[in-house]
């Protein structure tokens, strides 16, 4: 099921990241925060294999992951952040928590109107379905609509 | 009350793990040890209220559980822990003059991390970086996960 982001606001942050440059990914623009630069990332022992590190920006704690690795946590890749300087901070609410999430994303991000109506593709075999929302058709690309909420499993209240 | 005894301020031992910074809150240390360089050992360490502890402890090298990486051969430090569920000592690569966080620069710990199991408890925004702090409960029990033989049943008065 596709978010209610055509209602409330019809507007994707697309982008590449790091080991998957050939796919297109998208998350809702009113979850994008910022792109920006950030420190080197502090390590966090025990983390799942996807998480990056921790870093801090504007006085707030973000979890900085590996995009690739968390879209396709069985075939986990390896990507250098040596060679990109930005990252997407996004905001996601999970268990009525908000928090903050960042990535490194390639050059050439921008934004795009979703149209009326969007056509579904198919979600490629080695993408985890369960951190997508769905493929959709924009402008004759396939598009990856990246479901962050999900990468914050459940917990008891 | 005084600042220093405030909840509102926690007081840690930044801890050094291959250059990386973590902290330990202070209510959970007993003791802090200079290891012996060739064979690391806690031997007969005096806590503060003068009770003998460590005495043949097992020591569980942080270096190696929290980074998978080797011991240096310099500047070892043995520091003993107390929690509700037991005591253990830990071997880390050096310590640092205790800290003190304000409420206004602690963070918990993103919820992300802590459902994986992650053993900490908050994070405090230093004007170099986020430090983690360590959850001593949650480390014992990973560590008792590991090797339940880590884990010394008898607590010592911090």
């Amino acid at each position: 099921m596709l978010p209610e982001i055509n209602k409330s606001n019809p507007q994707l942050f697309v982008f590449s990241v790091l080991g998957l440059p050939e796919l297109t990914l998208a998350v809702p623009l009113f979850q994008v925060i910022a792109v920006a630069t950030l420190e080197r990332s502090r390590s966090v022992p025990f983390a799942p294999s996807f998480v990056v590190g921790i870093n801090s920006w504007q006085g707030e704690v973000i979890t900085v992951i590996d995009m690739a690795t968390a879209l396709c946590r069985e075939h986990a890749i390896q990507s250098s952040h040596e060679t990109s300087t930005s990252y997407l901070i996004a905001l996601t609410v999970a268990n009525q928590h908000q928090e903050m999430i960042a990535w490194p994303i390639l050059p050439g991000a921008h934004t795009i109107e979703l149209p009326q109506k969007v056509p579904r593709s198919e979600l490629p075999g080695h993408i985890s379905s369960t951190l997508t929302h769905a493929a959709i058709t924009v402008n004759e690309r396939p598009h990856i609509l990246i479901n962050l909420a999900s990468l914050i499993p459940a917990v008891p209240a | 009350m005084d600042d220093a005894t405030s909840p509102q301020i926690l007081r840690y031992l930044p801890i050094e793990l291959s250059g990386q910074v973590f902290g330990i809150p202070m209510s959970d240390v007993v003791a802090i040890e200079r290891a012996h360089r060739d064979s690391p050992s806690t031997e007969s360490t005096s806590s503060e209220d003068g009770e003998q502890v460590g005495s043949g402890a097992p020591i569980v090298d942080m270096r190696y559980l929290f980074l998978g990486e080797s011991p240096p051969d310099h500047g070892r430090y043995v520091v003993i822990l107390s929690a509700p569920i037991g005591s253990c000592a830990v071997l880390v690569d050096a310590v640092q003059p205790t800290c003190t966080a304000h409420a206004s620069v602690r963070r918990v710990l993103p919820s992300l991390l802590a459902s994986a199991g992650c053993p900490f408890g908050s994070v405090v925004l230093e004007h170099d970086g986020p430090v983690l702090i360590i959850d001593t409960s949650r480390l014992m029990e990973r560590m008792r996960q590991v090797a339940p033989e880590l884990i010394m049943e008898r607590t010592y008065a911090a």
